[in-house]
């Protein structure tokens, strides 16, 4: 009765209706309770979830190692660079104070008619009751035994024994060491000894001399090895005995030893001449 | 002969470590002789005809590059060595109490013969506070440190000879 044709193109129009009114009615009540639908998203979420949340814990492990591997290796490479630039301005540093000590060495030599010989502290005497050092210049440097010791700050000691390399300085603190001085005001004499554990006293200073805490004291010069107006210390202490002729003056020494780094040793005492005015 | 060489291998290191090292660090300003509990380990641990000759040596070194008068190193390990010698004839040494005691008596052995060539020098009568305290100082140092250091050197000694037998049977 009817052709195929005809079939066809009345199925295809009930279709379309059946889905027009069927969407129709749907689309007033869009998210079911219940029904077919939610099984499968009950079914299928559980899945989802797992692969979701583990390829984006692969990914975040992936871009987070990543991350951290270069964050690692930026972190080495920028400690290292601190490293570098630290143990630079350490270098930096130290050949800035060593250029200061070695300019203040220089221009004391020029300005001291004091010609010596600028050598290095090696070491310290291994005693506590002897107070000695060792410096990295010796006879082949023109270096002898008497020869005297000083620091622009003053008087370091005298050269008591010398290899071809080295030699040994006994310091003015040491209690064998003396050395003739002025008190540089008063003129009043006297003979600086070492005194343990580290400073120095200067013996035999008559009385009558009105001496004052804070005063410079010098080298005399008069025992021919160190020169004359080197400074040596400071008076830090007048005692004056009810008896005796002399006055014991505790002296501490512009010089520290415990720092001591770099000293220039005279090789001969210069001769200080007199002129005719 | 290997012994003797290791003998002043560690007196080269310790006489080097105590003339630059302990100097710049305020707190071992006051610290004892480390010579001298070696001096006490030949004495305790080694042989005379082993330990005799190195004390000469120490004692002849450490004259050398101290400001001390020309003999009172040799004099102080000589003595330090007999001493020590004498001791152990008494005295089980094998444990950390007497070690300490034995040390810190070497130590201030050592204190009081080179404060009495200063008393000599300076012609003092009494005993400065410094002196005191300095040598107060370093026995406690030694009570403490001393021992330690005689099994450094005791374990040492073993490695070497370990390694030196070992070496010479290969």
């Amino acid at each position: 009765m009817f052709s195929k044709r005809m079939v066809l193109i009345i199925g295809v129009i009930v279709l379309v209706a059946v889905n027009m009114i069927w969407l129709s009615v749907h689309s007033k009540r869009p998210y079911p309770s219940s029904g077919p639908d939610r099984n499968a998203l009950t079914f299928i979420s559980p899945f989802q979830e797992a692969v979701t949340l583990t390829s984006r814990f692969l990914k975040g492990v992936w871009f987070h190692y990543f991350d951290l591997v270069s964050t690692g290796m930026e972190n080495d490479r920028l400690l290292k660079e601190l490293e570098m630039s630290l143990e630079t301005i350490n270098r930096l540093e130290e050949e800035r104070l060593a250029n200061i000590r070695l300019r203040n060495l220089l221009e004391f030599q020029e300005n001291a008619d004091a010609h010596g010989i600028a050598a290095e502290v090696i070491g310290k005497d291994p005693s506590p009751w002897f107070k000695t050092i060792i410096i990295n210049k010796g006879r082949k440097d023109n270096i002898g035994k008497g020869m005297p010791v000083v620091v622009p700050q003053g008087i370091v000691g005298q050269v008591i024994d010398a290899t071809a390399g080295y030699a040994k300085v006994l310091l003015v603190i040491d209690q064998n060491s003396a050395v003739d001085a002025l008190v540089q005001n008063t003129r009043a004499r006297g003979i600086i000894k070492g005194e343990p554990p580290g400073g120095c006293i200067l013996q035999y200073v008559l009385r009558r001399h009105d001496l004052m805490v804070g005063e410079t004291v010098i080298a005399s010069g008069l025992d021919g090895v160190f020169p004359k107006g080197l400074r040596i210390g400071r008076i830090s202490e007048i005692v004056k005995q009810n008896a005796g002729i002399f006055q014991e003056v505790v002296i501490r020494p512009y010089v520290d030893f415990e720092k001591l780094e770099e000293v220039l040793v005279i090789p001969v005492p210069p001769k200080h001449e007199f002129t005719n005015p | 002969m290997m012994t003797l060489f290791f003998h002043i291998f560690i007196c080269i290191i310790l006489i080097i470590f105590q003339t630059t090292v302990f100097p710049g660090i305020r707190i071992f300003n006051e610290f004892y002789d480390l010579l001298a509990p070696f001096v006490i380990y030949l004495g305790v641990f080694r042989p005379t005809r082993e330990g005799f000759p190195m004390v000469l040596i120490l004692g002849f070194t450490m004259d050398g590059i101290s400001g001390s008068p020309l003999g009172l190193y040799i004099t102080t390990y000589f003595w330090l060595f007999i001493g020590v010698q004498w001791v152990i004839q008494f005295l089980h040494v094998g444990n950390f109490l007497i070690l300490s005691i034995v040390v810190a008596c070497g130590i201030a052995l050592e204190s009081i013969i080179h404060f009495s060539i200063i008393a000599i020098q300076t012609s003092i009568s009494e005993i400065p506070h410094f002196a005191i305290i300095t040598g107060v100082r370093q026995i406690l140092w030694a009570v403490f440190t001393g021992p330690l250091l005689l099994y450094l050197f005791l374990f040492l000694q073993k490695k070497m000879s370990a390694w030196y037998g070992g070496f010479l049977s290969d």
